[in-house]
């Protein structure tokens, strides 16, 4: 009786609004005729979840229904991403896909439950440049310091990241074997800590020698005069930031090292689905007060087009792939 | 009070469980890659201290029963007031299934008509002295906590594949 | 910049109509939580947690601290009461509380719980304020090595949370830290008891453990054996307390801040210890130590102190540190990231006028506390008739969402109810759960830091004593042990 009554009430409101769908068999309306499901696979004030959250306010009003944000934390993304791999691919859940997630964790880990080919980008939206830094009052001014260190001792010199087969542990392998340093894997010591935030700060307790990250994790203590930028990856200065470029220091492979952030769904989206999201990203990406809050922190907006994309991170994969099998990084167990 | 003679056996299960860890879960269920150079950063080096410590207990435990006063090695369990009702092996056993049926219910029902029909089961099941409040209170509070946790704090709650609330 | 800076830029921040009921639900919310069996402290915070996200950082993280300190207070009530502890931590109030509530002395029972519990609030808060600062320049010395040796010394508290059997609490915080093993390795990333079930890479969600251990084997235990509890509730008593017996209580109130400061201070340890501290503490320095156990007005004053005395005080590692002092702080700690803020040394110079704006929510909160507390003890009565059929599967129901709600998982409420089935065989064989949850958190911490503190100093053991730090507590560390061996000798 009561349930009656109240599925009438609750009915009610509901026809008001059009999301009431009886059984799953009902004609398939104008997507979205329901709330979207984004999740976001890292922990709350991660970058991801920051540029996500972000986004979000500009794709509310683009997206005709209400965005539901998600966190699914675990494993490096892996446990959010696999959630999204298994979802219907209706378009009502998607995911953040990250440089972590989806190009560093496919190449390094031989056991990740989900490939590139389980999902169907639809846009890359974020650059984030990388930046490696020391502490403030070491006594390496530039890389060539820092690549002179590591030769001159072997096995101790450290670089932290936030954990295995996130961007900040290929990072400082690759950096260091651009730079001339063989061996990385053995010369250079990796100690990980749990979360972007964590390795920052160690670098500041002095428990590791050196850091590669984004520039936006970095920014405000540069900016504090704590920690000393040695350079950054981009072809382009970063703003705040007094080091070389990559360009600069004539090492233009490590271009390709940069983080980055785009929306997938699962591989099965249809295509008017996929296209409707290209027009969400579209005027989301052109939001003036979103472009404005992340290239505050540090962050180039820049839309790719789904073939773009899906181009730009088989492209990012295939050399981290190249530099992890060269390093024997692959994590097979 | 819990009866010392209980303690005894409880340590047999531990060191058999320790056994179980060290000898089974760890070699199968933990990769050690094998380029691992020292052992102390090996990923199974925590798991086997802690196999060895459990059985390490679990015979200190056996061993307690001959050299320490009963009084003090036990705990106080919680026996409940009274004589317990007959047939509570029969309702965990409910209860347990009852556990089971939402985690796999809730992705096809959603969460608030599985959580009022949890609600119904587990009021039978305690024979709800209040059986009109018992089934307000089933129907409102699932609602309730799905307009807070939906509407006001922004979280997915599952919907099922019949029904689905605004 | 100087504290009186800070403070003047706080202010603004703190002093809006939001900080102020965002202060006054919490507490409300905390003591209503509190109150109701089954209901922790800790729950209501992670309960709570959701709603703070759509929040501004301070209006968030004040809401959470209401919960907290109104949970810890609420949870003296029906431990008064109904002899049951609302929360852990109210675990010695009833050692006298309820003596007193039989005696119709009720009232005054919980006037003194309420008044004890904000006096020791307030001394905690200004601990907070005044060593915070001056802790946060320390925390940047805390490399691996010294964090491990802290957080061993933190693992000794198991002896105090064990009950009367020291190997069956030992017991329970090996399966704890085992069980925190699960998931990916830090070093190698390669799986560990995980079943390659990309659910359990990640780890076992600790509010999913900590609401199974706790709330689901009560609901168990009430299935087993479905009877009305016995205990009705007795008219509130004489309501007054004259200041006369405030002041005789006093000394026993500050020893117990002052104790709750401390072990607040000391990452690991929580409510429920200072409390039974506080309790033993009073009771030695008391003239009518007869009397204690009995109804004495003294113990329930000390208890309450105790337990409050720590809720400022787990703020100090937390802000100062990045370290969360109990499962509560780990909760706040999420929403101080949810708003991008890294609790930590650096929040000092990051964020200093969103500290201060926090220390003065916090005294703000005490006088809120002594307010709203005082309509909930004449309230209460009407929560405590919820009879416990309907109560129990409402309980029941709360944990099903709220566990849900923290990671958007509906595996995490299968890991709360396999969780729950372990904490029930736990009841019935007597393993204390209180060892297993110390543990499952601070294993991950301890094994981290050892391995980090391994590659960097590549292997070699004596890193583990590279600085004054790490002696400090490997001494403490010694001291605690040899002192729980020396008791075990005697009591032999």
């Amino acid at each position: 009786m009561h349930k009656a009554k109240l599925l009438r009430s609750f009915s009610f409101g509901a026809a008001a609004l059009g999301a009431l769908t009886m059984g799953a068999t009902a004609a398939q309306a104008e997507y979205p005729e329901r709330p979207v499901t984004m999740v976001i696979p890292y922990g709350p004030g991660g970058a991801t979840d920051i540029s996500g959250r972000t986004i979000a306010a500009p794709l509310g009003k683009a997206v005709p229904k209400p965005i539901l944000m998600v966190n699914r934390t675990g494993a490096g993304g892996a446990t959010g991403s696999v959630s999204v791999k298994n979802a219907k691919p209706d378009g009502y859940t998607m995911l953040f896909a990250r440089v972590g997630s989806h190009s560093v964790n496919p190449a390094m880990k031989a056991t990740l439950p989900y490939t590139l080919d389980d999902f169907r980008f639809v846009g890359v939206y974020e650059i984030n440049p990388v930046a490696c830094a020391v502490k403030a009052d070491s006594d390496i001014k530039s890389m060539a310091d820092l690549v002179a260190q590591v030769q001159a001792n072997p096995g101790k010199v450290s670089y932290n990241s936030a954990g295995v087969g996130s961007l900040l542990h290929l990072a400082g392998a690759m950096v260091l074997r651009e730079f001339g340093v063989e061996n990385p894997m053995k010369d250079a010591i990796h100690i990980p800590l749990k979360g972007g935030g964590a390795a920052a700060t160690a670098i500041l307790a002095g428990t590791s020698t050196f850091i590669c990250t984004n520039s936006s994790a970095l920014a405000s203590f540069v900016k504090n005069k704590q920690l000393r930028p040695l350079m950054v990856t981009t072809a382009e200065p970063v703003v705040g930031f007094d080091a070389p470029t990559a360009a600069d220091l004539g090492k233009p492979n490590l271009h390709k090292l940069v983080g980055w952030t785009g929306i997938a769904g699962p591989k099965g989206l249809p295509d008017d689905v996929a296209a409707k999201w290209r027009d969400y990203m579209a005027q989301a990406t052109a939001d003036q007060g979103f472009l404005d809050k992340m290239t505050a922190r540090g962050s180039v907006i820049r839309l790719m087009n789904p073939e773009e994309s899906e181009a730009f991170i088989l492209d990012q994969y295939t050399i981290f792939r190249k530099l992890v099998d060269d390093l024997g990084m692959r994590i097979k167990g | 009070m819990m009866q010392n003679s209980r303690i005894s056996p409880l340590g047999l299960v531990f060191i058999g469980f320790g056994a179980f860890i060290l000898l089974v879960a760890i070699p199968y269920a933990v990769t050690s890659p094998s380029n691992v150079q020292k052992i102390v950063l090996a990923p199974t080096f925590w798991p086997t201290i802690i196999g060895w410590i459990i059985i390490g207990l679990g015979a200190i435990l056996m061993a307690m029963r001959f050299f320490v006063p009963a009084d003090w090695s036990s705990n106080d369990a919680d026996a409940g007031d009274g004589t317990p009702l007959p047939g509570g092996w029969l309702r965990l056993a409910a209860a347990g299934a009852l556990m089971v049926a939402l985690v796999y219910v809730t992705p096809i029902l959603g969460l608030v008509w599985t959580a009022m029909l949890c609600f119904v089961a587990l009021s039978l099941l305690v024979k709800s002295s209040r059986p009109v409040v018992s089934l307000i209170v089933a129907i409102a509070l699932p609602l309730a906590l799905y307009v807070f946790f939906h509407h006001a704090a922004g979280v997915a709650v599952p919907q099922g594949e019949f029904i689905r609330l605004p | 910049m100087s504290v009186i800076d800070n403070l003047s830029a706080a202010w603004p921040l703190v002093a809006n109509l939001e900080s102020f009921l965002a202060l006054f639900i919490g507490i409300t919310v905390g003591v209503v939580a509190g109150a109701i069996p089954g209901m922790s402290a800790t729950m209501a915070v992670a309960l709570t947690l959701p709603f703070t996200f759509a929040l501004q950082p301070i209006t968030g993280i004040l809401l959470l601290l209401g919960v907290y300190k109104g949970g810890i207070f609420g949870g003296s009530i029906p431990a008064i009461l109904i002899k049951t502890p609302g929360t852990p931590a109210s675990s010695a109030t009833v050692l006298d509380g309820y003596p007193m509530a039989e005696k119709g002395q009720a009232g005054k029972a919980l006037t003194m719980a309420l008044y004890a519990s904000c006096t020791a609030d307030v001394m905690s808060n200004l601990a907070l304020i005044l060593f915070a600062g001056w802790l946060a320049s320390f925390a940047l010395s805390f490399g691996p090595p010294e964090f491990f040796t802290l957080i061993l010394f933190s693992l000794t508290i198991i002896a105090g949370v064990s009950g009367k059997n020291l190997v069956l609490g030992l017991l329970s915080a090996a399966l704890g830290l085992l069980l925190a093993t699960v998931g990916l390795d830090l070093v190698y990333g390669t799986n560990r008891f995980n079943m390659n079930d990309p659910n359990l890479m990640g780890g076992l969600n600790f509010i999913a453990v900590l609401i199974g251990l706790f709330a689901i084997p009560e609901i168990l235990a009430y299935i087993w054996n479905p009877q009305e509890r016995k205990g009705s509730v007795r008219s509130l008593g004489g309501q007054h307390l004259s200041f006369k017996e405030y002041k005789r209580c006093f000394k026993s109130i500050v020893r117990g801040g002052f104790i709750g400061v401390i072990l607040g201070s000391i990452p690991g340890i929580g409510a429920a210890p200072a409390a039974f501290l506080s309790y033993s503490e009073a009771r030695r320095n008391s003239k009518n130590k007869e009397n204690f156990g009995k109804g004495e007005l003294e113990g329930v004053a000390a208890s309450e102190a105790g337990n409050n005395g720590v809720c400022g005080a787990t703020l100090i590692p937390l802000l100062a540190l990045g370290v969360p002092g109990d499962v509560i702080t780990a909760i706040i700690i999420g929403a101080f990231m949810i708003h991008g803020l890294q609790p930590g040394p650096m929040m000092f110079i990051a964020n200093g006028d969103i500290i201060y704006a926090l220390f003065l929510g916090l005294i703000i909160s005490s006088i809120l506390l002594m307010g709203v507390g005082s309509v909930a003890i004449r309230l209460f009565r009407y929560i405590a008739d919820i009879p416990r059929p309907v109560l129990l599967p409402t309980v029941f129901v709360l944990c099903v969402y709220g566990v849900y709600a923290v990671n958007n998982n509906v595996f995490d409420i299968g890991v709360m109810f396999a969780m729950g089935a372990l904490g029930y065989f736990m009841l019935r064989t007597g393993i204390p759960a209180a060892p297993f949850l110390i543990a499952f958190i601070l294993g991950p911490l301890l094994e981290d830091n050892f391995r980090q503190a391994m590659l960097m100093s590549g292997g070699s053991g004596t890193i583990l004593f590279r600085s004054p730090i790490t002696w400090v507590f490997w001494t403490l560390t010694a001291i605690t042990i040899a002192t729980l061996v020396r008791k075990g000798m005697q009591r032999k």
